[in-house]
C-alpha cells in the first residue's frame, strides 16, 4: 500500500462520498417540492436557514427541510419488534447502502482534483458494465433480508413482491444495456463514453433510443420507484419491507434508494447519454462532471414526474409486462441493432429509411404484444335511463 | 293539500307507489297470514314465513330492502269495549311481549312497492326462520338482530355477532336491557349493581 | 331463480408433497391508510390470492338507534349528520321525509328545490371523494385526489355559507329548512356550478383512459346483476350491474318529477370496479343538469312550513327512503304517541353493499381487495352506526 495508491483511494472516493449524500438531501427537497407542485400544494416552505434565530424569516423555499428531516431520523427512537431477527434488522439497511454506493465510485466521472488539472479517475475496471449489474442485485438481497427479518405480514409480503420484481426486471436491464457493449465491443465504462463523444450519443440512434426506454423503465422496476413501487405499496401493505423500521434504519433505507436511483442512472448517462458529453469541455474540462451530474438530474426529474402522476401496477400485470414485453421487445432490439449497423448509411436518405424501418419494426412488435397480452382493455360505453 | 304537480305525498302507513289491495294475493295464497291494518304489514304464519318468501320471490319481489327487528314490552292497554247493553266501559288486558322482525320488500323488475312482512315471536328463546336463503340481502342484517336483539334465525348460514364484539352478553336494543357498569368486567350486572342501576344511580 | 348464496369460483389448493404449504392469514387490520375507515378484512392468502375474506366492523358502533329512542324527534336531526359524515344534507333529508310522512307537514316550494340543490351537491361531493380515494388506492399518489378535492372545497364553502358547518350542516328541518340561504349564495351555486364541467373533462381526459387504471380496475372485482339485486345493492354500485333502479325515478320524492335527468347505467353483465368507477362520474353530470334547472326554476318564499309545536305523531309506521348517494338510505320510524320514536331504524346502504365483498374478492389478488373494497364506497359511521 504505496502512500501514493492511498491517496488516489481517498480523492477518488472522499469526494463522492460528500458530493452524492449532499445530492441525495437537494434530490429529497427536489421530489417534496415536485410532487407537491404537481399535486396542486405547495410542500415544504417553512425550514430555512438551518440552526439559526433567522429560520423563519429567511424561509429559502424551505431548502434547509432535508438537514431538519436529517436531524429528526438521528433521534427517533430506534424500535425492533420483539421476535424480528435482530442481526439481520441491523444488516438489512447497511446492505441496502454499500452496493449503491460502490457502484457510484465506478461511474466514469471525471473530477479534476489535483494541482495539475490533471482528471483522475476512479477505478478503471475493464468489466465495469458487469460489475454494475451484479453488484445491483445485491439490493434485491438486501429487500428480502428486511422483509423476513421484521416478522410481519406486510413486510413478508413487501419482500416477495420485491424479489419478484427485481429479479424480473433485471434481464431487460441488461439486454438493452447489451447492445450498447455490442456496438461499443467493450465493457469498459470509460470507454463507452468516450466512444459518445461530441454528439454520438447513442440515444440519437434508432436502437439506442428503444434501448434507453427499455432501460429506463426497467430501472424504474430496480429501484421500486412509481409505478412499480409495490414492495413500498403504501395503500396495501403500508410500507411493504421497511413498515418495521424507524429512526437511523429507515434513513438509512431511504438513502439506499436514493443512492441507487443514482446510480442507475448515473448508468444510464454513461451507456446512452453520452457520459460527460456536452458544449464546452474542450475548454473547460471539469464542465463534464457538470455535465454528468445534470443529466442524472434530468432523469430523476423524469422519475420523479412519473411518480406523481402514475398509479401503480398490479403484481402480476408487472410480471407479465416483463417477461411478456420488455423482454421480447429487447432481444428485437439487438437485432434491430445489428440491422441498422450493417446497412450502410451515406446519404441522408439512406440514414431516415434506417431510422423509419428500425422504429417501425419497434412499434409493430410493441403493438402486437400489446395486443396478445391485454386484448380486451379499452375504454367502454354506457347507456342512460329515462 | 298538495298542490297540483307535486308529487303525492304518501300516507302514514307506507303503502307508497303499490295499490292499497296489493296483500290480497298473499292472503289468498298463505290463508294463515293475517294483515296488520295499522301498520299495513302482512304476518306472516308460524313456520311457514320462507314457503311464504319463496313464494314472494317467485312473484317478482326480488328486493328485500330493509330487516329490523322491534322488542315489545308486556303491557297493559286500555280499550274502550261497547258491551251488549250500550253502555261503554274500559276494559283492561295485557298484550303479551313479543318480538317482531319486519321485512321491508320491494320489487325492482315491477318498480313497486314496499310490501311490509312481519314475523313475530315471545320475548324469552325468540326464534324466527331466516330469509337469507330467499333474499342474501337479509344475510347481514339478520346477523344485526340476532346480535342487538338476541333473535335466533333457524337456516342462517353464519349467524354471530356483527356490531357487538364476539364475547359481548346481552343484547343492546331490547327495552330492558340496562347498561352495564364495565363492559369488560361484567357485562351483564346483577345484584346491588343491577338494584344501584334501577335506582337511578348508574355509576357506582 | 337465482340462487341465494354465491358460489365461490373453483379454487383448489395444490398441495406438494414434503412441502409444509400453507395459507397466510393477514388482518387488514382496523390501522390501514386504505380501508376508508375503522374497518377489519381478515384475508387468508395464497401466495398473492385471496382465498378467503371476512370483514369485521363494529369499531364506530355507536348505538344510534337506541339513543334516538329516548330523544324527541327532532332532536336526533344532528346525529343523521354523523350517520354517514360526507353526506350529511342527505341524511337529514332521509329523516326529515320519514319524519314528514308521519305527520301531514307541507314543504313549501322554495324548501323543495333547496333540498333539491343541497342534496345534488351532496351527490357531487360524495363522487368527487369517491373517485378521489378510488384512484388513491389505484397508487397514484394523491395527485387526483387533491384534484377533486378543490371543486370539493368549493361546495363545502357553499355548505358553511348555508348552514354554518362545512360537514355536520344539521340544515334540515321537518317542513322545511332551519334557515334560508344567504344573499347571493344562489349566485355563487350557479359559479361553481358553471365551472364543474371543466373539471370532469380534465379528469376524464386524465384518467378514464389511461392504460393503467384500465388495466387494473377492468374485470375486477365482477358483481352479477342477479346477485346484485338478491343482495339488496343500490346505488352507483347496482346501476354499474345493469340494473337501472334509481329512487329518484321511482319513488319521485321531493320534487325530482319536475327535473328532467337520465340515469346512467352499465350495460354488459360485468359490474366491475371500472363501471361503478365511470357509472359515478357519469352520474356527476347529470347532477349537474339537475342542478342548473333548480337553480334556474327556484322562487322567492318561505323555507319552513308550519311544522306542529310539539312534535307528537299518532302511532304509526313508516318507511321514507332517498337515493342517497351511496345507495338506498332509508329511515324506518314506528310512533307511538309519544315525542320519541318508539322504534328509529337507519337502513345503511354501506352496510347492505358490502354483503358481497367476500364473493367479488375470491380468487382476486390482494391487491384487488383493496381496490374493491374501494370501489363499494362504504363510509364506517353508516355501516356501524
Amino acid at each position: 500500500m504505496s502512500p501514493d495508491l492511498v491517496r488516489d483511494i481517498l480523492i477518488a472516493t472522499v469526494p463522492l462520498m460528500v458530493i452524492f449524500p449532499t445530492l441525495f438531501a437537494f434530490t429529497t427537497w427536489l421530489e417534496r417540492k415536485a410532487l407537491a407542485r404537481i399535486q396542486n400544494r405547495i410542500g415544504p416552505n417553512k425550514v430555512g436557514v438551518p440552526l439559526t434565530r433567522y429560520g423563519g424569516r429567511f424561509s429559502l423555499f424551505g431548502l434547509g427541510q432535508p438537514l431538519a428531516d436529517g436531524i429528526k431520523m438521528l433521534f427517533k427512537e430506534n424500535i425492533v419488534p420483539r421476535d424480528a431477527d435482530r442481526l439481520f434488522h441491523l444488516l438489512a439497511p447497511i446492505l441496502a447502502l454499500i452496493p449503491a454506493m460502490l457502484v457510484l465510485c465506478f461511474l466514469p466521472i471525471e473530477f479534476p482534483w489535483t494541482e495539475s488539472l490533471l482528471p483522475v479517475q476512479a477505478f478503471l475496471l475493464d468489466g465495469a458494465v458487469i460489475f454494475f449489474f451484479a453488484i445491483t442485485g445485491l439490493n434485491t438481497l438486501a429487500i428480502f433480508m428486511a422483509g423476513w427479518a421484521s416478522r410481519n405480514k406486510y413486510s413478508l409480503l413487501g419482500g416477495m413482491r420485491a424479489i419478484a420484481q427485481m429479479v424480473s426486471y433485471e434481464i431487460p436491464l441488461v439486454l438493452s444495456a447489451v447492445v450498447v457493449v455490442m456496438m461499443v465491443g467493450s465493457l469498459n465504462a470509460a470507454e463507452i463514453a468516450n466512444a459518445q463523444a461530441g454528439w454520438n450519443w447513442f440515444v440519437f440512434t434508432p436502437w439506442g433510443l428503444a434501448a434507453f426506454v427499455i432501460f429506463f423503465i426497467a430501472s424504474l422496476a430496480e429501484t421500486n420507484r412509481s409505478p412499480f413501487d409495490l414492495p413500498e405499496a403504501e395503500s396495501e401493505i403500508i410500507a411493504g419491507y421497511f413498515t418495521e423500521y424507524s429512526g437511523f434504519k429507515f434513513a438509512l433505507f431511504f438513502l439506499g434508494e436514493y443512492i441507487a436511483m443514482f446510480a442507475i442512472s448515473g448508468l444510464a448517462v454513461t451507456l446512452f447519454l453520452g457520459g460527460g458529453a456536452g458544449p464546452g469541455i474542450a475548454t473547460l474540462p471539469w464542465l463534464s462532471a457538470m455535465w454528468f451530474i445534470a443529466k442524472i438530474f434530468a432523469l430523476i426529474a423524469v422519475m420523479i414526474w412519473l411518480r406523481g402522476t402514475l398509479p401503480r401496477l398490479r403484481v402480476d400485470q408487472l410480471m407479465g409486462f416483463a417477461w411478456k414485453f420488455l423482454l421480447p421487445l429487447s432481444i428485437l432490439n439487438i437485432l434491430v441493432a445489428g440491422f441498422a449497423h450493417f446497412i450502410p448509411q451515406e446519404n441522408i436518405v439512406s440514414k431516415v429509411a434506417v431510422w423509419v424501418v428500425s422504429l417501425g419494426i419497434l412499434y409493430m412488435a410493441a403493438k402486437g404484444l400489446n395486443q396478445l397480452n391485454r386484448p380486451n382493455v379499452r375504454p367502454r360505453d354506457y347507456k342512460y335511463a329515462e | 293539500m298538495a298542490a297540483p304537480g307535486q308529487s303525492q305525498r304518501p300516507t302514514a302507513g307506507g303503502s307508497h307507489g303499490v295499490s292499497e289491495r296489493s296483500h290480497e294475493p298473499v292472503l289468498q295464497q298463505f290463508p294463515e297470514a293475517e294483515w296488520d291494518e295499522a301498520a299495513g304489514a302482512i304476518i306472516a304464519p308460524l313456520g311457514q314465513a320462507r314457503a311464504l318468501a319463496e313464494w314472494l320471490l317467485g312473484q317478482g319481489v326480488d328486493y328485500c330492502s330493509n330487516v329490523t327487528g322491534v322488542d315489545y314490552l308486556e303491557r297493559e292497554v286500555k280499550e274502550k269495549v261497547t258491551g251488549e247493553d250500550g253502555k261503554v266501559e274500559t276494559v283492561t288486558r295485557t298484550e303479551p311481549g313479543r318480538m317482531d322482525v319486519v321485512y321491508h320488500l320491494y320489487s325492482m323488475r315491477k318498480q313497486t312497492g314496499p310490501l311490509v312482512l312481519k314475523q313475530r315471536t315471545g320475548r324469552e328463546h325468540p326464534q324466527v326462520q331466516s330469509l337469507t336463503p330467499v333474499w342474501r340481502s337479509c344475510e347481514l342484517q339478520e346477523r344485526e338482530v340476532y346480535d342487538l336483539f338476541g333473535v335466533d334465525f333457524t337456516g342462517h348460514p353464519d349467524q354471530r355477532r356483527i356490531l357487538m364484539w364476539d364475547e359481548f352478553e346481552g343484547h343492546p336494543m331490547r327495552k330492558d336491557y340496562t347498561e352495564p357498569f364495565d363492559y369488560e368486567w361484567e357485562p351483564t350486572p346483577h345484584d346491588e349493581i343491577l338494584d344501584k342501576h334501577q335506582r337511578g344511580k348508574v355509576i357506582v | 331463480m337465482s340462487s341465494a348464496t354465491a358460489t365461490a369460483p373453483n379454487y383448489e389448493l395444490i398441495q406438494q408433497d414434503g412441502l409444509d404449504t400453507g395459507l397466510l392469514e393477514v388482518s387488514m387490520g382496523p390501522h390501514h391508510p386504505s380501508t376508508h375507515g375503522v374497518f377489519r378484512m381478515d384475508v387468508k392468502l395464497d401466495g398473492e390470492t385471496v382465498v378467503d375474506l371476512s370483514p369485521v366492523f363494529g369499531y364506530l358502533h355507536r348505538n344510534h338507534e337506541k339513543l334516538a329512542e329516548n330523544m324527541s324527534y327532532l332532536g336526533s336531526m344532528p346525529f343523521t349528520d354523523r350517520l354517514d359524515y360526507f353526506n350529511s344534507m342527505t341524511n337529514n333529508w332521509a329523516y326529515a321525509l320519514a319524519a314528514e310522512k308521519l305527520v301531514e307537514i307541507e314543504v313549501p316550494e322554495r324548501a323543495e328545490y333547496l333540498r333539491v340543490i343541497m342534496a345534488e351537491l351532496t351527490r357531487l361531493v360524495n363522487h368527487l371523494s369517491l373517485v378521489g380515494f378510488f384512484v388513491n388506492d389505484l397508487g397514484a399518489l394523491g395527485t387526483p385526489l387533491l384534484y377533486a378535492f378543490r371543486e370539493r372545497e368549493k361546495i363545502l364553502d357553499l355548505f358553511e355559507q348555508a348552514s354554518g358547518a362545512r360537514m355536520m350542516c344539521n340544515y334540515f328541518r321537518f317542513g322545511g329548512l332551519r334557515n334560508d340561504v344567504p344573499e347571493g349564495w344562489l349566485d355563487r351555486a350557479r359559479e361553481v356550478v358553471d365551472r364543474f364541467p371543466v373539471f370532469l373533462d380534465e379528469y376524464e381526459k386524465l384518467l378514464c383512459e389511461n392504460e393503467i387504471i384500465l388495466s387494473r380496475t377492468q374485470g375486477v372485482g365482477n358483481l352479477s346483476r342477479d346477485l346484485a339485486i338478491s343482495a339488496g345493492i343500490t346505488g352507483p354500485m347496482l346501476r354499474a350491474s345493469g340494473e337501472r333502479y334509481d329512487l329518484r325515478k321511482v319513488d319521485r320524492y321531493g320534487i325530482y318529477d319536475r327535473f328532467q335527468f337520465r340515469v346512467p347505467y352499465s350495460d354488459g353483465d360485468v359490474g366491475d370496479c371500472y363501471d361503478r368507477f365511470i357509472v359515478r362520474m357519469l352520474e356527476m353530470r347529470e347532477s349537474i343538469g339537475i342542478l342548473k334547472q333548480a337553480l334556474d326554476g327556484i322562487e322567492h318564499g318561505p323555507v319552513l312550513g308550519n311544522a306542529p309545536k310539539v312534535f307528537k305523531p299518532k302511532p304509526a309506521e313508516v318507511y321514507g327512503r332517498v337515493e342517497a348517494p351511496k345507495g338506498e338510505l332509508g329511515f324506518y320510524l314506528i310512533a307511538d304517541g309519544t315525542p320519541k320514536p318508539y322504534r328509529y331504524r337507519v337502513r345503511p346502504p354501506s352496510l347492505i353493499n358490502l354483503t358481497v365483498l367476500r364473493d367479488m374478492c375470491l380468487g382476486q389478488k390482494v391487491a384487488d381487495a383493496v381496490i374493491i373494497l374501494g370501489s363499494i364506497d362504504i363510509v364506517l359511521g353508516e355501516v356501524d352506526r
